[in-house]
């Protein structure tokens, strides 16, 4: 009984841990590093589009739940640099500039998402 | 004679021992930084919880669970904010699923049933941000928080284990019929 | 956490607060519609002075109201003495005027009555009254503008003037001329998605990726750069009447909105040509475009029953 039960725990084990990684794989190798756009949220609704190939620097201020999060731009990259929240998770994160990582700060209810910008550069019509 | 009472002074002694143990480590890990989106843990107080659940009963996992998200939740200052939902859920959930594999479905030895609640320890954490941010994005971030689960899942059913074995729980039960 | 380690991102913080000098993008309400612009390697003043173009002509092309302080169609449409007007608006007149005779056959800058007409026939779901079309269309036929000294002109007869179908374009021109002289070489002006400029992108092969947004094909894009792209097309502007589709693309000469084209897409190297002729062309079969095509320096792609019926062989047209 007790091999059963430590043989059932490996397959689980297994069986978990491959689905994690493969779905982490499939996570990854899907994500875009250039011509990308962040989108930066404020409780679901888009307050910023901010163009990241333009490899500006600038800073925006973005009035979040609790208070303003400090959102800044640089080389193509973006991060949260100054957020007033507990745990300062979203700030520890640091610069991001890929596709698939988004950036969240909960208290303040302020995420920042990357995605890979549209393959035109202006529609006509 | 002296039959076993559910209300045993000792027993008692023992989970509140038990749980001020459960909620030092759950303090204790809430400083650790989390990847991504903040308020999951590790869940390494998770360890106490399994030891109650296999050595003192599942009535008693269920009160001392309540006790550590309520008190964490007040001692850290989180208490009513995403974080503590987050917990709430995350430890519910977790424990719910342990009891299942522990009761119902006996497949799984302790340390299968710890990386079961582990997961869905992380599950239930990432469904309320989800929810709470009103966004699915959060659920890019699974897979590695998941994998993170998994290996402590491990870790936590084997320590938990190597206590059960050193018999300490046994012991007091034994000595105190209970 | 140390503070030190925050010291260099606060001094970053304080230099970067103040704005690029890399990059500048705004966006104007003029010309009924939106116009976006993006220009690199620019600065706060050039933006500004893109906007000054924009909402001048803007002004001054309006048929509409009269804004104090600006002389513009609507003081002309509505008298027939002579009246002194500004170099600019002379100049775009004079333009607007000679564009038929670059292959625009159907541009003419009198039909201002008859499109507002039609407009508020269609707003109201109804054909336009065919004796009210015929005079429309005698009042076109009997105006004239005349073009006198020191910029005054003298507009002869009844016909309102509408410059719709040419400002975009032209106001694209002036922006042009503006950028050339600023030595400014990468830049995206996006009049409404219906009059673009493009210059040329800094990196790769420069070329800017033009997608065609036309609800019927959303999936094809052509490259282009240094060139200006002018539209224009049914549509979501389109009614549908009984069995026809009227659009907002009135025929000059038949006073009919009844076109022969879905969408026209003109690229040329000057904007008040490109725009005039995507709207003239609306009403020229596909023979017919080929052949100014062929005189005009320009490059089109026409749209019919939900694809491309042609397009210039030198522009590919490929899906996204």
């Amino acid at each position: 009984m007790k091999d059963k039960k430590l043989r059932n725990d490996i397959i689980l084990v297994a069986s978990l841990l491959l689905i994690a990684v493969v779905a982490l794989v499939v996570i990854l190798s899907t994500r875009k590093k250039d011509n990308l756009i962040a989108k930066v949220y404020v409780q679901n609704e888009v307050v910023e589009t901010i163009d990241l190939s333009t490899k500006e620097e600038k800073e925006y201020v973005i009035v979040g739940l609790h208070g303003n999060v400090i959102v800044e731009t640089k080389d193509g990259a973006i991060r949260v640099k100054e957020s007033n929240c507990p745990h300062q998770d979203c700030v520890h994160m640091g610069y991001v500039s890929e596709t698939n990582r988004p950036i969240i700060c909960a208290y303040n209810a302020v995420y920042i998402v990357i995605e890979g910008a549209s393959d035109v550069d202006v529609e006509i019509g | 004679m002296d039959e076993k009472k559910k209300y045993n002074v000792h027993k008692i002694a023992l989970l509140g021992v038990l749980t001020a143990a459960t909620i030092v480590i759950a303090i204790l890990e809430s400083f650790i930084p989390s990847i991504g989106i903040p308020g999951v843990k590790l869940g390494l107080a998770n360890i106490v919880i399994l030891i109650i659940l296999y050595e003192l009963g599942i009535f008693e996992a269920i009160i001392v669970n309540i006790v550590r998200v309520l008190v964490v939740g007040l001692v850290r200052g989180t208490f009513l904010s995403m974080g503590f939902f987050m917990s709430l859920a995350g430890a519910f959930l977790s424990l719910g699923v342990m009891i299942l594999f522990y009761l119902v479905i006996k497949k799984f030895s302790i340390i299968g049933v710890s990386v079961l609640g582990s997961v869905f320890h992380v599950t239930g954490q990432i469904l309320v941000a989800i929810i709470f941010l009103g966004s699915g994005y959060v659920v890019l971030y699974l897979p590695i928080i998941a994998i993170s689960a998994i290996i402590t899942g491990v870790l936590v059913g084997f320590a938990a284990k190597m206590i059960i074995k050193t018999g300490v729980i046994k012991k007091q039960k034994e000595k105190y019929n209970f | 956490m140390k503070i030190k380690k925050f010291i260099p991102f606060f001094l970053m913080g304080a230099l970067v607060s103040c704005n690029s000098q890399n990059f500048v993008e705004s966006k104007v309400f003029c010309f009924d519609s939106v116009v976006d612009f993006k220009l690199y390697n620019a600065t706060n003043q050039d933006k500004k002075a893109v906007e000054d173009i924009l909402k001048y002509y803007d002004k001054i092309s309006d048929n509409y109201d009269s804004k104090s302080g600006v002389v513009n169609l609507t003081n002309i449409n509505t008298t027939n003495e002579e009246i002194e007007i500004s170099e600019k608006l002379y100049k775009m007149l004079k333009s607007s005027f000679e564009v038929s005779k670059l292959g625009a056959d159907f541009f003419n800058p009198l039909c201002g009555s008859l499109v507002k007409k039609w407009k508020d026939s269609l707003g109201e779901g109804k054909v336009l009254n065919e004796e009210v079309i015929n005079s429309e269309l005698d009042k076109i036929n009997n105006s004239e503008l005349k073009f006198l000294d020191n910029n005054k002109v003298q507009r002869i007869g009844e016909a309102e003037l509408d410059l719709g179908g040419i400002a975009k374009g032209y106001v694209l021109d002036e922006i042009y001329n503006y950028l050339k002289e600023k030595n400014i070489t990468n830049y995206l002006v996006d009049a409404g998605s219906s009059s673009i400029l493009v210059g040329e992108k800094s990196s790769g092969d420069g070329y800017y990726s033009v997608g065609i947004k036309n609800t019927i094909i959303q999936n094809k894009y052509f490259k282009v750069k240094n060139a200006f792209v002018s539209t224009s097309a049914l549509n979501e502007q389109g009614v549908l009447i009984g069995d026809k589709m009227y659009s907002h693309i009135i025929n000059p000469k038949t006073g009919s909105a009844i076109n022969l084209q879905e969408a026209v897409i003109v690229i040329s190297d000057k904007g008040y040509i490109g725009d005039a002729l995507s709207t003239s062309m609306m009403m020229n079969t596909l023979e017919e475009i080929k052949a100014i095509e062929a005189i005009q320096n320009i490059k089109c792609i026409v749209i019919n029953n939900n694809s491309i019926t042609y397009h210039h062989p030198s522009i590919e047209v490929n899906d996204r």
